[in-house]
């Protein structure tokens, strides 16, 4: 028989029991009765874990593991899957999942988390950005605005920040009146004179390139320059808001390489004319 | 053994694992399991499995009314006149009918969407039996004009007794943008305590829909 007795601490296999403060992404059935949930944690990034018997009625954690709550966890470490032992609810967003356009929503910032974050890498300015972006939901927020600073915000904090106060290749800035385009490959907006190909490197297209006008770049610019604290009409709704919105889809849909599930699900909704209920 | 004496299982036997492999929740593992086990069994064993499969395939169809599985065209609840036609209840699966049924609590029609809008997923509207639910509404009570007109529906209630998950709470509430033009009531199942649960270890949501949901005692 062997013994752990005489092992250093360093040889000893990690704890296999965790707790966690997380917000649950993500969940799909699993077997007769579990759930697979994906959560996105404090203090390990993001963790896959299962919930035994969280379909059965007489659960005790199933309905604090429900996706977009705000949940402290207790879990054991598994091969594949972690399973959660304990779970109590810190904040459920009662008025998120009230409102069909909002929930979708909530759901869009929790599906770019899954898509930036990746698993066992913690990532605290990202959990709080999440958090504070369900908060700003959960107050009544145009749901609209708050997308668009949580989206412009994300792309900063992995990396992503889009270039738009001067062009990306040429370093100038924009004179008044000047067409302005914006490439997702660029990371940003380029001048009229490089968006024309003057200071275009062979083999560089123009086809990823497109004009932005000046409102919705000032509006992108209010947006990345004071987050929550912009003016929330120009990213809201209207003429406005549909080009922030399409031209920041586009820059994401570049950097993670595929549409967003909510996106879809939301077009689909606007295309029945299904707008936020009273 | 190094990775080229791996000896695959003979052709028969690979293609049954790879069928069971496409079904829900089968993993290449239990596939092999229930492969294996089947050649080991009687062969009548997996003549009557594969018999039953071919049944449910030719005999089961959809009731052109409740989309619910049925042999007969109408289902047996869509035709029997002793039903409760003013109400009609709205379910994801044809499971949750049967355990409706089960509780022996409602008597009226049902409706099966098949599915549940999982914006997370992608899951919107067009994916969901939803076409035939606004067509019933118009249909049901002989009327065909086109669209479904406010105060026109044949269900003067409508149960939306979709999952109290986000996504059952998702397709109540599209649903609701849906009927409320059509001037029906549209009910929800009450969300409460289950019997023999314990207080303390209900969630906030439970509880606070419990609370509102309160009745005289």
């Amino acid at each position: 028989m062997t013994s752990n007795f005489h092992r250093s601490p360093s040889s000893l296999p990690r704890a296999s029991l965790y707790r966690v403060e997380a917000i649950v992404l993500r969940h799909r059935d699993l077997g007769e009765a579990d759930q697979a949930l994906t959560l996105f944690t404090r203090e390990h990034g993001k963790v896959r874990a299962s919930v035994r018997g969280a379909r059965k009625i007489k659960s005790r954690m199933g309905g604090h593991v429900e996706p977009l709550m705000h949940t402290s966890l207790l879990l054991v470490r598994g091969r594949s899957l972690d399973t959660v032992t304990q779970a109590q609810s810190i904040a459920v967003f009662p008025r998120v999942r009230e409102d069909l356009v909002v929930m979708t929503h909530g759901l869009h910032l929790a599906e770019l988390v899954d898509r930036f974050s990746e698993e066992h890498e913690p990532n605290g300015a990202l959990f709080d950005h999440l958090i504070e972006g369900l908060a700003r939901l959960e107050k009544g927020d145009p749901p609209e605005f708050i997308a668009r600073a949580f989206e412009i915000r994300i792309l900063e904090i992995e990396g992503y920040r889009p270039v738009l106060d001067l062009c990306v290749t040429c370093d100038s800035p924009f004179d008044d009146g000047e067409q302005v385009s914006f490439g997702a490959g660029w990371g940003g907006t380029l001048c009229s004179a490089c968006a024309a190909g003057g200071n275009l490197d062979a083999g560089e297209d123009r086809v990823g390139l497109r004009p932005v006008s000046g409102p919705a770049l000032k509006g992108l610019r209010s947006l990345q320059d004071r987050g929550y604290l912009a003016d929330k009409s120009p990213s809201s709704s209207g003429p406005i808001a549909d080009e922030i919105e399409h031209l920041l889809r586009w820059y994401l849909q570049s950097v993670i390489e595929r549409p967003l599930e909510s996106d879809v699900f939301l077009d689909e909704l606007r295309s029945q004319g299904h707008s936020r209920s009273p | 053994m190094t990775s080229s004496d791996y000896l695959p299982p003979v052709e028969p036997v690979a293609r049954v694992i790879q069928e069971f492999n496409r079904l829900p929740g089968i993993g290449p593992r239990t596939a092999q399991k229930l492969a294996y086990h089947l050649i080991r069994a009687p062969k009548e064993e997996s003549r009557a499995l594969a018999d039953a499969v071919m049944d449910m395939a030719e005999q089961v169809r959809f009731c052109s009314r409740c989309q619910n599985v049925t042999k007969d065209d109408p289902c047996a609840i869509c035709s029997d006149s002793q039903r409760d036609s003013s109400v009609l209840c709205v379910v994801e699966e044809p499971l949750d009918v049967l355990a409706l049924e089960r509780s022996g609590a409602f008597r009226g029609r049902y409706h099966v969407l098949h599915g549940v809008l999982s914006p997370m997923d992608g899951v919107g509207p067009e994916r969901l039996r939803i076409k035939e639910f606004l067509e019933r509404l118009k249909t049901e009570n002989g009327t065909d004009e086109p669209g479904v007109r406010l105060g026109e529906s044949s269900f003067p209630e409508i149960v939306i007794a979709t999952n109290p998950s986000l996504e059952g709470e998702a397709t109540a509430m599209y649903l609701r943008g849906l009927l409320s033009p059509l001037g029906v009531r549209v009910t929800r199942l009450a969300r409460g305590l289950p019997s023999g649960s314990d207080l303390e270890f209900a969630d906030t949501v439970t509880l606070a829909r419990a609370m509102e949901g309160r009745q005289e005692f």
